[in-house]
């Protein structure tokens, strides 16, 4: 029998969603033998005491599951998500990076820096990459900071603004479609794969519109259902990250699957797992084994 | 400037690599998460390179409760510190955990008025976490400029203490900030150093280093 931590914070615990999600892994654990204890980041220190650790809070490495993931390290416990995978997934720049070493296809792709911020810079972007192209401020994380643009003006009134907070930002060839594939990688290996159906009123899957927030619908998809090409792109990608688990979201243009990101801490509290009944047992099991059951 | 003499190459904002052997030195002001130095050291590593310091290193370096806990694993002594997200034991030194924190802005509290107004700037309202730092009563607070863990008018207790940080760190030019309680020293954080704050004989060092080997 092992000891699991969860790394929650408050604002995990007051999603219901997100909650019945920890329950159910929570539940898991205990049939396969294993005790579970959420940690809360004042008892961050606590990290030292588990057997394997998940992290289900916001990863940035400047936020506080960074350090539990350090700890964990330190202390040769295993974590999802690891240390590298919350550094390289939470910088666009890096995890871009990463896809392009690994040979991962992704859309056209260009990191900017301060000094190409101009109005010919600009113009120099719409040429290479198409209008309208897509600015990504690296830390973003559920769309935010993720913006299209059409227009010079367009460009450097969000380049601008993201600038502020990172010394390179991404611009990237806009694709199109009504759906993203996500392909949930376990340790290199498929765990899961859903639809992500962006909702009509923009092009991202969680976005803002008037006031209000959208999310996509996700709809579970067996294994036997996806196109092989999906899964073995989303394979290859989070295998040029690491060995942790990933949520690799693909588009499919004209029949080739693109990478449009890589996620660390990927939402499980979706339905994700609907085709997928031992996916809890097999986080279970990469973190602290099979137990007795 | 005149004939003969050299121009200053330690210009704000500029970053210099210097290669020694395979690895590639990074000197730089400032190695945050996301400047255009991180983005460097980042780039030099997907291309299969040695910079030093290493992007996991300089996240180490400026991340305090990972540089505690990373240096305390190292043997090299440091001041106690928890996670809390309202209460703060006094007086205590206060750092940001979040997106937003910068390791140069610490806080020394003494009362508890104090302490509450820079809990509520450093958690946006209790929004993030933040260190405390429980010190003593007597404790001063001792900033160390460190180049290449050679320092150049620090107390000798510390002096090896920088070199031991830059051997576990590889961070060429930090600020090292220590808790001073008598004659014993314990680190606090490491932040970035603007160039134009080294003295004349840091300048010095970071230029003989800079010709010589990079070695430290």
């Amino acid at each position: 029998m092992g000891n699991l931590g969860v790394f929650v914070d408050r604002q995990v615990m007051g999603s219901s969603e997100q909650l019945t999600a920890l329950i159910r892994l929570r539940d898991q654990a205990e049939a396969m033998g294993h005790a579970v204890y959420f940690i809360f980041p004042v008892e961050v220190r606590k990290v030292a005491r588990v057997d394997g650790l998940f992290i289900r809070s916001r990863t940035d490495p400047l936020h506080i599951s960074y350090v539990a993931a350090k700890l964990a390290e330190f202390h040769g416990i295993p974590v999802i998500d690891d240390p590298v995978s919350i550094q390289v997934c939470s910088d666009k720049v890096n995890m871009y990076l990463h896809l392009m070493q690994g040979q991962v296809r992704i859309p056209e792709t260009r990191f900017l820096s301060k000094g190409e911020i101009t109005r010919a810079g600009a113009e120099e972007v719409f040429a290479s990459l198409g209008s309208p192209v897509i600015l990504k401020e690296p830390s973003t994380s559920f769309s935010l900071r993720v913006e299209k643009v059409e227009t010079v003006e367009e460009f450097l009134k969000v380049a601008h603004r993201f600038i502020k907070l990172s010394d390179w930002i991404v611009a990237q060839q806009y694709l199109s479609s009504s759906y993203d594939w996500r392909i949930g990688v376990l340790d290199g290996k498929l765990l899961y794969a859903a639809q992500y159906i962006i909702p009509s009123e923009t092009f991202k899957i969680q976005d803002t519109v008037n006031g209000h927030l959208v999310y996509c619908a996700v709809k579970s998809v067996p294994a036997q259902e996806v196109p092989r090409p999906v899964i073995e792109t989303g394979i290859a990608a989070a295998r040029a990250i690491g060995r942790g688990l990933y949520g690799v979201d693909i588009k499919v243009c004209d029949g080739t699957p693109y990478v449009i990101e890589v996620n660390d801490n990927p939402s499980l509290e979706g339905g994700e797992d609907e085709s997928y009944p031992d996916l809890y047992r097999r986080i279970v099991a990469a973190l602290v084994g099979e137990g007795p059951g | 400037m005149t004939k003969g003499e050299r121009q200053d190459p330690f210009t704000t904002g500029s970053i210099h690599l210097r290669h020694v052997g395979q690895a590639t030195y990074v000197i730089s002001e400032d190695y945050s998460f996301k400047t255009e130095t991180y983005y460097r050291i980042v780039s030099l590593e997907v291309e299969g390179k040695t910079p030093v310091p290493s992007s996991r290193e300089t996240l180490e370096a400026y991340v305090v409760p990972v540089c505690l806990a990373r240096a305390h694993g190292a043997g090299i002594p440091v001041l106690p510190w928890e996670i809390s997200d309202h209460q703060v034991p006094l007086p205590a030194i206060l750092y940001g955990v979040n997106y937003f924190a910068d390791p140069s802005e610490y806080s020394v509290v003494r009362d508890p008025e104090t302490a509450a107004r820079v809990v509520r700037f450093i958690t946006n309202s209790g929004k993030y976490p933040f260190c405390y730092q429980a010190i003593g009563e007597e404790t001063e607070i001792l900033l160390v400029t460190a180049i290449f863990g050679r320092t150049a008018s620090a107390p000798e207790e510390v002096v090896p203490l920088c070199a031991e940080i830059y051997r576990v760190f590889h961070i060429p030019l930090v600020n090292c900030i220590f808790g001073r309680t008598g004659d014993r020293f314990a680190l606090s954080a490491l932040t970035p150093v603007k160039y134009s704050s080294l003295a004349r004989d840091e300048r010095a060092i970071l230029q003989q280093v800079m010709e010589e080997e990079c070695h430290g």
